[in-house]
């Protein structure tokens, strides 16, 4: 009897052995598993939108913000009445009413009928006081300016990410981190008062301080407007840069978009062409030209250079001038834009001289401006360049680049042959004020000296004065700058096309103690009226951005020096 | 036999410690109690639209069962062995009253119950303790003639039969395995002739297997337990929802109250399924706990079985451990999935009133047993 016993306990303990090698198997083995199975037919997860970080131009002036909009959603079970609560939902929020029926039917508990809507709606529907029908205020980025700088700006998805310009490139700033709220609901899908929370609290984006001036800003996209439909061109770009610290005051392109209702654009209108368009600079290139000319003293300002009456016969290619030039100093045939006096010189210093002075002008490759999606442009190395190269690219041809390389190629003879960094963000801030990166202005080079740059400021001055830019010249102001022409590379014929231009013209004012550099590029100016040359087309709207961008800079500065006392 | 005080007078000798089988009983009703109420107070809510209403009674059904408890702890144990075959008797025929009209009550498709001043009772947790004590009895009784067939082992199935037909009238098929395992194991402990078991074990297979086949719940559930994940939206989503609960607890599970799955995903949390929800809240540690706990008493209790000297309190000690050992241990697998689902309650933790009180008392005759321990 015993031993029976004994053996009734052994079969207790094999039993109890079993159990617990079942326990491991399914707690430890299948454990993570049946968690997610738990959690999945029990979790409610709630995503609390972060606040996005707002975008204010330099003076503190919002450019981007969000802002809350109700959404309004229903608890389907709660609703009373599907048919009369679908026909008064619909008729305040103006929609379908056989799709909010069929939404508040649809089997869920849960339905978003109406995301991000006005504000005036969510209250109308609020005040019906439905069963079932709530709302709840996200936030939904709004741009105030409308297409103000939207190149720059960007803009925000239906999923609150940021695409193309600075909402995409600082993204990570803007962002903030959404919280989320976890609840637990039964089976039959009601949410537990007393079940377990989850809060984790959302983390508000950076707020970005940009480098761009509202005021400057909208100056030169007034000028813009006006050169763009006056010539009917197919594109147009400008640029205004502090040159003393690359800090970028204004940039614009057309075609434009409103960033509050992006998708209503074609795709090309969204592109920032400033960085993500290259074009053959043209005449404008001339100042490379000149500044190597002048750092290795192949020739100076009063030397003479014979334009062969307009005409120059080189491997088989004409060369020519819009002007039939004689022999001419130096300083005329830049002010005048001569192709043949340039490319002899070009001549003169050697394909070698000539690239590394287009590199350290920061050709063939990006400022490093921060913008997704900027281009290098084209600038090939002189081994792989023809015998007919060195002409050509000493007068800007053969070559390509981006609108924001040439502006600092004018910025850096502004700023005394410094190259700075272009720069569009000057500091990200938290929310309460807090400075939690700034941006400080950075020189990348010396690329010419200081008494190079003020030579080729005089020449470039002269070029306003009594040159091709002469129609750039506003009373009480002193410019200087170059005009550019470039016929188009057509690559339907494989040819330089004879209607298609790009207009442009680019510099620095004033001339002797620059505050602004400026560049406008305007592409296919309708050359039907004949009128396509950078001197008609650009010339004047730098003019104009100039004076009128110096007014506003100088009344501010005033402004600001009143309110500080 | 001199089971006397004067020994006791003579030399104040240590009793056998009962104390530590009822500390263990007690740790099993106090997490029992946080279970039910953690398990069954959202389902109270929404039923009774009283958190507290399963929790209230459940405390009530403890009180109870501790009086049981004591009066079996100090009852006499001649006048239980006296007793035996009346109390059988009279368990026999309260279970038969579930079928008398306004008396008896019906709940999901079974007839188990009987209402008194607005208690129900399942007679047939009764009649389990009182056919182990019959058995018990009747083992002493017959101890010479064990071996013999007719007179050994045959009479004691053929109780067993009667019994069963009571309880299959209900039905309630798990109460009766329930004693049939009890019983095969008194008799092995009470010396029966193996072949003649083995005899009965191959006559018994066809009607089993007659009764499960017949109600077709019973073949479903087998075929739940064979590929429960093969339908788990269907027959097998109750055992599919005990692994979810029961694996997703983890190492230390989610935390006392913590759990998910009683939120009406896991049907019968409170009650047969309760240890899902161990597991579910308070992990390997916590199930492996009550493991523990269930094999120390069955441990105490073997114990006490080999330390006795009468026939008649070594088969009552042999048939009231494995009687709640086999209880829990089959509810432990039901729920982990190593059996098929059986309607049985795990002791002590389970809600439940008639097979708390029913339990404890068991208990009661346990601890009482533990005092004729000598040492």
């Amino acid at each position: 009897m015993r031993l029976r016993i004994r053996i009734i306990a052994g079969l207790f303990i094999f039993f109890g052995v079993a159990l617990f090698a079942r326990f491991l198997y399914l707690q430890v083995y299948t454990g993570g598993q049946m968690g997610n199975l738990s959690d999945r037919q029990s979790a409610v997860v709630q995503e609390i939108n972060a606040e996005r970080g707002f975008i204010y131009d330099a003076k503190g002036r919002e450019l981007a913000v969000s802002v809350e909009v109700p959404s309004i959603y229903a608890i389907t079970y709660q609703v009373k009445d599907a048919e009369k609560t679908a026909e008064k939902v619909a008729e305040v929020l103006g929609a379908n009413k056989t799709e909010i029926l069929q939404k508040l039917k649809s089997g869920k508990s849960f339905v978003w009928l109406c995301r991000k809507t006005e504000y005036q709606k969510g209250k109308q529907l609020k005040a019906l006081k439905l069963p079932g029908i709530n709302m709840v205020l996200e936030t939904k980025r709004f741009y105030p300016k409308g297409m103000l700088a939207s190149h720059v700006l960007g803009f925000v998805n239906a999923d609150a990410l940021g695409c193309e310009g600075l909402e995409y490139a600082f993204g990570k700033y803007l962002n903030g981190k959404n919280g989320r709220l976890v609840s637990v609901k039964d089976k039959k899908g009601r949410i537990v008062a007393s079940g377990e929370v989850e809060y984790e609290a959302p983390q508000n984006g950076y707020n970005l301080v940009l480098t761009l001036d509202e005021g400057v800003q909208s100056i030169a996209e007034e000028e813009l407007n006006n050169v763009f439909e006056k010539f009917h061109a197919k594109e147009a770009t400008v640029l205004v840069m502090n040159p003393a610290t690359g800090e970028i005051l204004a940039l614009a392109n057309r075609p434009n978009y409103d960033p509050n209702s992006f998708n209503e654009y074609p795709p090309a209108a969204l592109k920032n062409r400033a960085v993500s368009a290259v074009y053959e600079p043209g005449s404008t290139f001339k100042a490379v030209t000149m500044a190597a000319a002048f750092t290795e003293k192949t020739i100076s300002e009063s030397d003479l250079l014979d334009c062969e009456n307009g005409e120059w016969q080189i491997y088989g290619h004409k060369l020519s001038d819009h002007v039939k030039y004689g022999v001419m100093n130096f300083r005329d045939v830049i002010a005048n834009s001569s192709n043949i006096g340039t490319a002899k010189v070009g001549q003169m210093l050697g394909k070698e001289k000539l690239f590394k002075y287009a590199r350290n002008f920061g050709f063939g490759d990006k400022t490093g401006i921060g913008l997704a999606g900027e281009l290098n442009g084209k600038l090939r190395t002189p081994d792989k360049w023809s015998g007919l190269s060195i002409y050509t690219v000493s007068i800007g041809q053969e070559i390509s680049a981006t609108p924001l390389q040439v502006v600092s190629l004018y910025a850096t003879i502004a700023n005394k042959g410094k190259l700075m960094q272009p720069m569009l963000v000057k500091a990200v801030k938290s929310k309460d004020g807090k400075i939690v990166k700034e941006f400080a202005p950075r020189e990348v080079r010396q690329v010419v000296s200081a008494e190079v740059a003020e030579r080729m400021m005089r020449v470039l001055k002269a070029a306003v004065e009594n040159g091709t830019g002469k129609e750039a010249s506003v009373s009480g102001l002193s410019l200087a700058g170059k005009t550019g022409t470039a016929q188009k590379f057509d690559p339907v014929i494989k040819k330089y096309s004879g209607s298609k231009y790009v207009a442009s013209f680019a510099g620095f004012a004033p001339a002797e103690n620059p505050k602004l550099a400026i560049l406008v590029v305007v592409d296919e100016p309708n050359a039907s009226k004949g009128i396509y040359y950078g001197g008609s087309v650009a010339a004047p709207a730098f003019g104009k951005i100039a004076k009128r961008a110096l007014r506003y800079l100088e009344r501010k500065e005033h402004d600001d020096i009143v309110r500080n006392n | 036999m001199s089971r006397g005080s004067q020994v006791d007078l003579i030399t104040p000798r240590k009793k056998y410690d009962g104390g530590v089988i009822l500390t263990a009983l007690i740790l099993l009703l106090a997490f029992g109690v946080v279970m039910v109420f953690s398990s069954s107070g959202i389902y109270s809510d929404y039923r009774y639209k009283n958190l507290y209403y399963l929790i209230m009674k459940q405390a009530f059904w403890i009180g109870t069962g501790s009086m049981g408890l004591i009066f079996f702890k100090n009852i006499n144990m001649n006048k239980l062995r006296e007793f035996a075959t009346p109390f059988f008797i009279a368990s026999l025929i309260l279970v038969i009253t579930v079928f008398v009209p306004y008396f008896g009550k019906s709940a999901g498709g079974a007839r188990r119950w009987i209402s008194l001043f607005g208690f129900t009772f399942e007679p047939s947790e009764l009649l389990k303790l009182a056919f182990i004590i019959y058995v018990a009895a009747a083992i002493e009784k017959r101890e010479k003639v064990m071996k013999a067939f007719m007179n050994g082992i045959a009479p004691f199935f053929f109780i067993f039969v009667i019994a069963a037909i009571v309880m299959i009238l209900q039905p309630d098929l798990g109460s009766i395995l329930m004693i049939l395992f009890v019983l095969c194991i008194m008799l092995f402990a009470g010396g029966v002739n193996l072949y003649h078991a083995f005899a009965v074990g191959i006559l018994l297979i066809p009607s089993a297997y007659l009764i499960i086949m017949k109600a077709s719940y019973r073949s479903k559930r087998i075929q739940a337990f064979l590929d429960p994940w093969a339908y788990s939206q269907g027959i097998s989503y109750q055992i599919v929802q005990s692994f979810i609960a029961f694996g997703s607890g983890g190492l230390f599970g989610k935390g006392l109250g913590k759990g998910t799955q009683k939120l009406f995903y896991l049907p019968e949390s409170h009650t047969d399924f309760i240890f899902a929800i161990v597991g579910e809240e308070a992990g390997l540690l916590g199930a492996t706990g009550v493991l523990l706990v269930f094999g120390f008493i069955i441990w105490k209790g073997i114990d006490i079985a080999l330390k006795l000297d009468e026939t008649f309190d070594k088969m009552l000690a042999v048939g009231i451990t494995s009687w709640i050992g086999l209880q829990a241990f089959i509810n432990m697998s039901v729920v982990t999935g190593l059996l098929p689902t059986k309607g049985l309650t795990l002791p002590f933790i389970s809600y439940g009133g008639s097979s708390l009180l029913v339990n404890m008392m068991a208990v009661g005759i346990l601890l009482n047993l533990a005092k004729q321990v000598r040492r």
